[in-house]
Protein backbone atom coordinates (compact mmCIF):
# COMPACT_ATOMS: atom_id res chain seq x y z
CA UNK A 1 0.00 0.00 0.00
CA UNK A 2 1.13 3.69 -0.40
CA UNK A 3 0.72 6.02 2.05
CA UNK A 4 0.23 9.61 0.53
CA UNK A 5 1.47 12.62 2.36
CA UNK A 6 0.81 15.36 -0.14
CA UNK A 7 -0.02 16.75 -3.76
CA UNK A 8 2.34 18.91 -5.29
CA UNK A 9 3.38 20.91 -8.47
CA UNK A 10 6.67 21.19 -9.76
CA UNK A 11 7.23 17.21 -10.69
CA UNK A 12 10.45 18.23 -11.97
CA UNK A 13 11.83 18.94 -8.81
CA UNK A 14 13.54 16.26 -7.09
CA UNK A 15 12.09 15.15 -3.75
CA UNK A 16 13.70 15.59 -0.31
CA UNK A 17 15.86 12.54 1.11
CA UNK A 18 14.10 13.01 4.67
CA UNK A 19 12.09 9.58 5.29
CA UNK A 20 8.43 9.02 5.72
CA UNK A 21 6.60 6.87 8.15
CA UNK A 22 8.24 3.64 9.24
CA UNK A 23 11.33 5.23 8.03
CA UNK A 24 10.80 4.80 4.57
CA UNK A 25 11.80 6.70 1.84
CA UNK A 26 9.70 9.42 -0.07
CA UNK A 27 8.80 8.33 -3.36
CA UNK A 28 6.69 10.64 -6.22
CA UNK A 29 4.01 9.79 -8.23
CA UNK A 30 3.78 12.18 -11.35
CA UNK A 31 0.56 12.22 -13.60
CA UNK A 32 -0.21 15.24 -15.67
CA UNK A 33 1.93 18.23 -14.01
CA UNK A 34 1.15 16.71 -10.09
CA UNK A 35 3.74 14.89 -8.61
CA UNK A 36 1.74 13.01 -5.07
CA UNK A 37 4.26 12.27 -2.60
CA UNK A 38 4.30 9.21 -1.05
CA UNK A 39 6.20 6.37 0.83
CA UNK A 40 5.35 2.51 0.39
CA UNK A 41 4.78 0.02 3.14
CA UNK A 42 4.51 -3.85 3.24
CA UNK A 43 2.22 -3.62 6.52
CA UNK A 44 0.23 -0.22 7.38
CA UNK A 45 2.86 1.77 9.05
CA UNK A 46 3.17 2.09 12.69
CA UNK A 47 0.59 2.93 15.46
CA UNK A 48 -1.59 6.42 14.88
CA UNK A 49 -0.26 7.85 17.94
CA UNK A 50 0.84 11.61 18.16
CA UNK A 51 4.11 10.98 17.21
CA UNK A 52 3.42 9.51 13.96
CA UNK A 53 1.15 12.25 13.30
CA UNK A 54 4.04 14.83 13.96
CA UNK A 55 6.38 12.84 11.21
CA UNK A 56 3.55 12.74 8.95
CA UNK A 57 3.29 16.69 9.40
CA UNK A 58 7.32 17.31 9.50
CA UNK A 59 7.33 15.40 5.85
CA UNK A 60 4.34 17.60 4.85
CA UNK A 61 6.22 21.08 5.55
CA UNK A 62 9.58 19.68 4.51
CA UNK A 63 8.02 19.43 0.71
CA UNK A 64 6.35 22.90 1.87
CA UNK A 65 9.77 24.58 2.10
CA UNK A 66 10.70 24.02 -1.38
CA UNK A 67 7.24 23.63 -3.22
CA UNK A 68 3.29 24.30 -2.63
CA UNK A 69 2.01 21.46 -1.51
CA UNK A 70 -2.02 20.34 -0.68
CA UNK A 71 -1.43 18.19 2.13
CA UNK A 72 -3.61 14.93 2.29
CA UNK A 73 -5.54 13.87 5.51
CA UNK A 74 -4.15 11.78 8.00
CA UNK A 75 -4.12 7.85 7.12
CA UNK A 76 -4.59 8.75 2.99
CA UNK A 77 -3.62 5.10 1.70
CA UNK A 78 -4.50 3.82 -1.49
CA UNK A 79 -3.79 -0.03 -2.97
CA UNK A 80 -1.13 1.10 -5.37
CA UNK A 81 0.20 3.64 -7.45
CA UNK A 82 -2.60 3.05 -10.44
CA UNK A 83 -5.15 3.92 -7.99
CA UNK A 84 -3.34 7.22 -6.84
CA UNK A 85 -3.00 8.55 -10.64
CA UNK A 86 -6.27 7.72 -11.79
CA UNK A 87 -7.11 10.28 -8.79
CA UNK A 88 -4.43 12.47 -10.06
CA UNK A 89 -6.02 11.97 -13.23
CA UNK A 90 -9.69 12.54 -12.05
CA UNK A 91 -8.91 15.85 -10.21
CA UNK A 92 -6.28 17.00 -12.66
CA UNK A 93 -7.73 20.36 -12.93
CA UNK A 94 -9.08 20.85 -9.32
CA UNK A 95 -5.85 20.26 -8.02
CA UNK A 96 -4.28 22.49 -9.96
CA UNK A 97 -6.91 25.09 -9.02
CA UNK A 98 -5.92 24.69 -5.63
CA UNK A 99 -2.40 24.40 -6.25
CA UNK A 100 -2.98 28.21 -7.21
CA UNK A 101 -4.90 29.28 -4.23
CA UNK A 102 -2.66 27.94 -1.79
CA UNK A 103 0.57 28.71 -3.51
CA UNK A 104 2.98 31.35 -1.75
CA UNK A 105 0.70 31.01 1.25
CA UNK A 106 0.06 28.94 4.79
CA UNK A 107 -2.36 28.30 7.39
CA UNK A 108 -2.82 29.84 10.63
CA UNK A 109 -5.39 28.97 13.52
CA UNK A 110 -6.74 30.38 16.36
CA UNK A 111 -8.57 29.65 19.28
CA UNK A 112 -10.24 32.15 21.69
CA UNK A 113 -11.37 31.18 25.19
CA UNK A 114 -12.65 32.42 28.43
CA UNK A 115 -10.76 32.11 31.35
CA UNK A 116 -12.50 30.46 34.06
CA UNK A 117 -12.43 33.08 36.55
CA UNK A 118 -16.20 33.90 37.39
CA UNK A 119 -15.40 37.75 37.00
CA UNK A 120 -14.54 37.67 33.55
CA UNK A 121 -16.85 34.57 32.42
CA UNK A 122 -20.47 34.93 30.53
CA UNK A 123 -20.94 31.97 30.92
CA UNK A 124 -24.40 31.45 32.62
CA UNK A 125 -23.80 29.31 35.73
CA UNK A 126 -26.50 26.69 35.96
CA UNK A 127 -28.26 26.14 38.56
CA UNK A 128 -26.45 23.21 40.82
CA UNK A 129 -29.05 21.63 42.36
CA UNK A 130 -32.97 22.06 41.40
CA UNK A 131 -33.88 23.95 44.45
CA UNK A 132 -32.86 27.04 42.94
CA UNK A 133 -36.06 27.95 42.13
CA UNK A 134 -35.26 31.94 42.61
CA UNK A 135 -34.46 32.08 38.51
CA UNK A 136 -37.62 31.92 36.55
CA UNK A 137 -37.65 30.07 33.25
CA UNK A 138 -37.77 33.10 31.08
CA UNK A 139 -34.62 34.78 32.84
CA UNK A 140 -32.65 31.38 32.76
CA UNK A 141 -33.51 32.20 28.79
CA UNK A 142 -32.66 35.80 28.69
CA UNK A 143 -29.35 34.76 30.55
CA UNK A 144 -28.44 32.01 27.51
CA UNK A 145 -29.50 35.03 24.65
CA UNK A 146 -27.32 37.77 26.33
CA UNK A 147 -24.84 35.14 26.38
CA UNK A 148 -24.94 34.11 23.23
CA UNK A 149 -24.91 37.52 21.98
CA UNK A 150 -21.90 38.29 23.56
CA UNK A 151 -19.73 35.39 22.90
CA UNK A 152 -20.65 36.44 19.06
CA UNK A 153 -19.61 40.05 19.44
CA UNK A 154 -16.73 38.96 20.67
CA UNK A 155 -15.76 35.96 18.68
CA UNK A 156 -16.63 39.40 15.84
CA UNK A 157 -14.28 41.73 17.61
CA UNK A 158 -11.49 38.95 17.25
CA UNK A 159 -12.29 37.73 14.20
CA UNK A 160 -12.71 41.06 12.03
CA UNK A 161 -9.45 42.32 11.92
CA UNK A 162 -7.93 38.92 11.58
CA UNK A 163 -10.02 38.16 8.50
CA UNK A 164 -8.76 41.18 7.62
CA UNK A 165 -5.33 40.24 6.62
CA UNK A 166 -6.39 36.67 5.31
CA UNK A 167 -6.60 35.55 1.97
CA UNK A 168 -9.41 32.97 3.43
CA UNK A 169 -11.26 31.99 7.25
CA UNK A 170 -12.65 29.18 8.00
CA UNK A 171 -14.51 29.52 11.36
CA UNK A 172 -16.03 26.48 13.10
CA UNK A 173 -18.61 26.28 15.97
CA UNK A 174 -17.60 26.78 19.46
CA UNK A 175 -16.39 23.35 21.10
CA UNK A 176 -15.71 23.65 24.25
CA UNK A 177 -18.25 25.40 26.91
CA UNK A 178 -15.58 28.62 27.57
CA UNK A 179 -14.75 28.57 23.88
CA UNK A 180 -14.84 32.16 21.67
CA UNK A 181 -13.69 31.41 18.76
CA UNK A 182 -11.84 28.63 16.52
CA UNK A 183 -10.79 29.58 13.17
CA UNK A 184 -8.48 29.16 10.78
CA UNK A 185 -6.51 31.73 8.58
CA UNK A 186 -5.22 31.07 5.10
CA UNK A 187 -2.57 34.20 4.54
CA UNK A 188 0.06 34.74 2.59
CA UNK A 189 3.48 34.06 3.89
CA UNK A 190 4.68 37.37 3.80
CA UNK A 191 1.86 38.00 5.91
CA UNK A 192 2.86 36.30 8.96
CA UNK A 193 5.08 38.87 10.85
CA UNK A 194 1.65 41.20 10.84
CA UNK A 195 -0.64 38.76 11.85
CA UNK A 196 1.15 37.68 14.82
CA UNK A 197 1.32 41.46 15.89
CA UNK A 198 -2.40 41.65 15.18
CA UNK A 199 -3.17 38.63 17.22
CA UNK A 200 -0.79 39.93 20.43
CA UNK A 201 -2.28 43.03 20.01
CA UNK A 202 -5.98 42.23 20.52
CA UNK A 203 -4.62 40.17 23.74
CA UNK A 204 -3.44 43.16 24.78
CA UNK A 205 -6.37 44.84 24.20
CA UNK A 206 -8.41 42.18 25.52
CA UNK A 207 -7.03 40.38 28.85
CA UNK A 208 -10.41 39.43 29.66
CA UNK A 209 -9.61 36.38 26.78
CA UNK A 210 -7.57 33.83 26.29
CA UNK A 211 -6.20 33.97 22.33
CA UNK A 212 -3.82 31.37 21.58
CA UNK A 213 -2.37 31.34 17.69
CA UNK A 214 -0.52 28.44 15.90
CA UNK A 215 1.29 27.91 12.94
CA UNK A 216 2.33 28.51 10.08
CA UNK A 217 0.73 24.85 9.29
CA UNK A 218 0.31 23.70 5.42
CA UNK A 219 -3.31 24.79 4.53
CA UNK A 220 -5.31 21.47 5.84
CA UNK A 221 -8.36 23.72 6.38
CA UNK A 222 -8.21 25.07 2.76
CA UNK A 223 -8.03 22.33 0.51
CA UNK A 224 -10.89 19.58 2.08
CA UNK A 225 -13.26 20.42 -0.60
CA UNK A 226 -10.98 19.63 -3.51
CA UNK A 227 -11.28 15.79 -4.85
CA UNK A 228 -14.10 13.97 -5.88
CA UNK A 229 -13.36 10.45 -5.11
CA UNK A 230 -14.62 8.26 -7.79
CA UNK A 231 -17.70 5.69 -7.07
CA UNK A 232 -16.99 2.02 -6.72
CA UNK A 233 -19.05 -0.39 -5.58
CA UNK A 234 -17.36 -1.45 -1.69
CA UNK A 235 -17.28 -5.40 -0.27
CA UNK A 236 -19.36 -5.11 3.10
CA UNK A 237 -20.42 -2.53 5.10
CA UNK A 238 -23.59 -2.71 6.58
CA UNK A 239 -25.73 0.27 6.82
CA UNK B 1 10.28 23.83 9.69
CA UNK B 2 9.39 22.90 13.00
CA UNK B 3 11.91 20.25 14.81
CA UNK B 4 9.16 20.23 17.64
CA UNK B 5 5.46 21.07 18.13
CA UNK B 6 5.94 23.75 20.65
CA UNK B 7 7.84 25.93 18.20
CA UNK B 8 4.19 26.27 16.30
CA UNK B 9 2.83 28.85 18.99
CA UNK B 10 3.10 32.10 17.84
CA UNK B 11 1.38 34.02 20.59
CA UNK B 12 0.21 32.35 23.59
CA UNK B 13 -1.20 32.87 27.05
CA UNK B 14 0.91 32.41 30.08
CA UNK B 15 -1.83 29.65 31.43
CA UNK B 16 -2.10 26.82 28.19
CA UNK B 17 -4.67 24.51 30.06
CA UNK B 18 -7.66 25.67 28.82
CA UNK B 19 -6.23 25.03 25.34
CA UNK B 20 -4.63 21.89 25.86
CA UNK B 21 -7.36 19.79 28.04
CA UNK B 22 -8.61 17.60 24.61
CA UNK B 23 -4.83 16.12 24.42
CA UNK B 24 -5.10 13.79 27.11
CA UNK B 25 -8.10 11.82 25.67
CA UNK B 26 -7.05 12.28 22.48
CA UNK B 27 -3.67 10.53 22.84
CA UNK B 28 -5.15 7.97 24.96
CA UNK B 29 -7.60 7.12 22.27
CA UNK B 30 -5.09 6.97 19.26
CA UNK B 31 -2.89 4.74 21.43
CA UNK B 32 -6.01 2.69 22.57
CA UNK B 33 -5.12 3.02 26.17
CA UNK B 34 -8.56 3.02 27.37
CA UNK B 35 -8.69 -0.77 28.78
CA UNK B 36 -11.26 -2.75 28.91
CA UNK B 37 -11.96 -3.24 32.74
CA UNK B 38 -15.71 -2.98 33.60
CA UNK B 39 -15.52 0.07 35.39
CA UNK B 40 -14.48 1.62 32.00
CA UNK B 41 -16.85 0.04 29.79
CA UNK B 42 -19.51 1.27 32.25
CA UNK B 43 -17.86 4.66 32.12
CA UNK B 44 -17.69 4.59 28.90
CA UNK B 45 -21.46 3.85 27.65
CA UNK B 46 -22.64 6.33 30.10
CA UNK B 47 -20.41 8.97 27.87
CA UNK B 48 -21.68 7.71 24.93
CA UNK B 49 -25.38 8.44 26.22
CA UNK B 50 -24.66 11.06 27.80
CA UNK B 51 -23.40 12.64 24.77
CA UNK B 52 -26.25 11.97 22.94
CA UNK B 53 -29.01 13.58 25.63
CA UNK B 54 -26.21 16.24 25.82
CA UNK B 55 -26.59 16.46 22.24
CA UNK B 56 -30.41 16.68 22.26
CA UNK B 57 -30.40 19.41 25.01
CA UNK B 58 -28.00 21.87 23.37
CA UNK B 59 -30.32 21.55 19.95
CA UNK B 60 -33.30 21.87 22.12
CA UNK B 61 -31.79 24.67 23.89
CA UNK B 62 -31.08 26.33 20.64
CA UNK B 63 -34.21 25.98 18.77
CA UNK B 64 -36.17 27.71 22.18
CA UNK B 65 -33.95 30.80 21.82
CA UNK B 66 -34.59 31.46 17.94
CA UNK B 67 -38.25 30.90 19.05
CA UNK B 68 -37.63 33.54 22.22
CA UNK B 69 -35.61 36.09 19.99
CA UNK B 70 -38.33 35.36 17.44
CA UNK B 71 -41.02 36.67 19.43
CA UNK B 72 -43.56 34.79 18.47
CA UNK B 73 -43.77 32.71 22.18
CA UNK B 74 -46.36 34.07 24.62
CA UNK B 75 -45.23 34.56 28.41
CA UNK B 76 -46.37 31.26 29.81
CA UNK B 77 -44.84 29.01 27.22
CA UNK B 78 -41.62 31.02 27.59
CA UNK B 79 -41.32 30.34 31.31
CA UNK B 80 -42.53 26.86 30.57
CA UNK B 81 -39.63 26.48 28.44
CA UNK B 82 -37.11 28.16 30.44
CA UNK B 83 -38.25 26.33 33.31
CA UNK B 84 -37.35 23.00 31.20
CA UNK B 85 -34.33 23.69 30.10
CA UNK B 86 -33.02 25.14 33.58
CA UNK B 87 -34.28 21.44 34.74
CA UNK B 88 -33.07 19.44 32.21
CA UNK B 89 -29.49 21.25 32.41
CA UNK B 90 -29.43 20.90 36.10
CA UNK B 91 -30.01 16.85 36.04
CA UNK B 92 -27.33 16.94 32.99
CA UNK B 93 -25.11 18.11 35.55
CA UNK B 94 -25.94 16.20 37.95
CA UNK B 95 -25.01 12.79 35.47
CA UNK B 96 -21.85 14.10 34.70
CA UNK B 97 -20.89 14.77 38.24
CA UNK B 98 -21.96 11.30 39.20
CA UNK B 99 -20.19 9.69 36.24
CA UNK B 100 -17.10 12.00 36.64
CA UNK B 101 -17.73 13.56 32.99
CA UNK B 102 -16.55 16.42 32.08
CA UNK B 103 -17.90 18.99 29.23
CA UNK B 104 -14.82 17.68 26.98
CA UNK B 105 -15.72 14.22 27.22
CA UNK B 106 -19.28 14.63 25.51
CA UNK B 107 -17.92 15.61 22.77
CA UNK B 108 -17.58 12.56 20.17
CA UNK B 109 -15.51 13.08 16.95
CA UNK B 110 -17.45 11.68 14.15
CA UNK B 111 -14.66 12.17 11.18
CA UNK B 112 -16.25 14.37 7.95
CA UNK B 113 -19.16 14.83 10.08
CA UNK B 114 -17.38 16.89 12.47
CA UNK B 115 -17.85 16.56 16.48
CA UNK B 116 -21.36 15.82 17.52
CA UNK B 117 -21.50 19.00 20.02
CA UNK C 1 13.60 33.16 31.01
CA UNK C 2 13.95 29.75 29.58
CA UNK C 3 10.48 27.56 29.36
CA UNK C 4 10.01 24.97 32.32
CA UNK C 5 9.57 21.48 31.62
CA UNK C 6 5.97 21.68 32.07
CA UNK C 7 5.96 24.33 29.87
CA UNK C 8 7.17 23.07 27.07
CA UNK C 9 5.07 19.92 27.76
CA UNK C 10 1.60 22.22 28.24
CA UNK C 11 3.73 23.88 24.53
CA UNK C 12 3.71 20.77 22.61
CA UNK C 13 0.25 19.39 23.97
CA UNK C 14 -1.45 22.88 22.60
CA UNK C 15 -0.02 22.70 19.18
CA UNK C 16 -0.41 18.78 19.00
CA UNK C 17 -4.11 19.72 19.44
CA UNK C 18 -4.30 21.98 16.59
CA UNK C 19 -2.46 19.82 14.47
CA UNK C 20 -4.42 16.77 14.86
CA UNK C 21 -7.68 18.71 14.16
CA UNK C 22 -5.99 19.89 10.99
CA UNK C 23 -5.08 16.22 9.95
CA UNK C 24 -8.15 14.41 10.87
CA UNK C 25 -10.72 16.95 9.39
CA UNK C 26 -8.81 19.38 7.10
CA UNK C 27 -7.03 17.99 3.89
CA UNK C 28 -7.55 16.68 0.76
CA UNK C 29 -9.33 13.91 0.88
CA UNK C 30 -8.90 10.19 -1.45
CA UNK C 31 -10.11 6.96 -0.92
CA UNK C 32 -12.47 6.23 1.13
CA UNK C 33 -12.76 4.67 4.87
CA UNK C 34 -9.81 6.63 5.73
CA UNK C 35 -11.35 9.04 8.71
CA UNK C 36 -10.71 8.61 12.04
CA UNK C 37 -12.57 9.36 14.75
CA UNK C 38 -11.65 9.70 18.54
CA UNK C 39 -13.55 8.77 20.98
CA UNK C 40 -12.80 7.51 24.93
CA UNK C 41 -15.11 4.41 24.11
CA UNK C 42 -14.55 3.46 20.62
CA UNK C 43 -12.30 4.18 17.55
CA UNK C 44 -14.72 4.29 14.80
CA UNK C 45 -14.16 5.65 10.86
CA UNK C 46 -17.08 6.45 8.27
CA UNK C 47 -16.98 5.76 5.07
CA UNK C 48 -16.86 8.57 2.91
CA UNK C 49 -18.72 7.19 -0.08
CA UNK C 50 -22.42 8.06 0.70
CA UNK C 51 -23.83 4.95 -0.01
CA UNK C 52 -21.78 2.92 2.25
CA UNK C 53 -20.75 4.32 5.94
CA UNK C 54 -19.26 1.49 7.43
CA UNK C 55 -17.67 1.54 10.16
CA UNK C 56 -15.26 -1.47 9.67
CA UNK C 57 -11.95 -2.01 11.97
CA UNK C 58 -9.31 0.36 11.34
CA UNK C 59 -7.09 -2.39 10.31
CA UNK C 60 -4.95 0.35 7.85
CA UNK C 61 -3.54 1.53 10.86
CA UNK C 62 -3.17 -1.17 12.71
CA UNK C 63 -5.63 -0.87 15.10
CA UNK C 64 -9.11 -2.90 15.94
CA UNK C 65 -12.26 -2.05 17.56
CA UNK C 66 -14.14 -4.05 19.95
CA UNK C 67 -15.89 -5.85 17.46
CA UNK C 68 -19.21 -5.62 19.48
CA UNK C 69 -19.33 -1.84 18.60
CA UNK C 70 -18.87 -2.34 14.93
CA UNK C 71 -22.05 -0.67 14.26
CA UNK C 72 -22.62 2.82 12.43
CA UNK C 73 -23.15 5.19 14.84
CA UNK C 74 -26.02 7.35 13.12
Amino acid sequence: MIWVYGICDRPDMPLPRRRGLAQAPLDGVREGGLVAVISRHVHPPGDPALDTMWVHERVVERIMADRTVLPMRFGSKLPDEGALRDILAANREAFLAALDRVRGRLEVGVRAMQPLEASTAVDVPPPMSGADVAMSGRAYLEAKLQNGRRTDHAAGVLHEPLAKLAIDARRQPPRAPLEILRASYLIDAVVLARFRGTVERLQRTHPGVAILCTGPWPPYSFVTAVASVPAEPTAGGAR
Amino acid sequence: MSDSPGEKLLAAPLDLDPFARDLRRLDDALSRRVDADPENVERGLAQLVLTIVELLRQLMERQALRRVEAGNLDEETIERLGRTLMSLETRMNELKETFGLEDADLNLDLGPLGRLL
Amino acid sequence: MTATRDEIARQREVALVDLVDRLLAGGVVIGGDITLSIADVDLVYFGLRPRTPSVAPAEGLGMSLPAARGRPFT
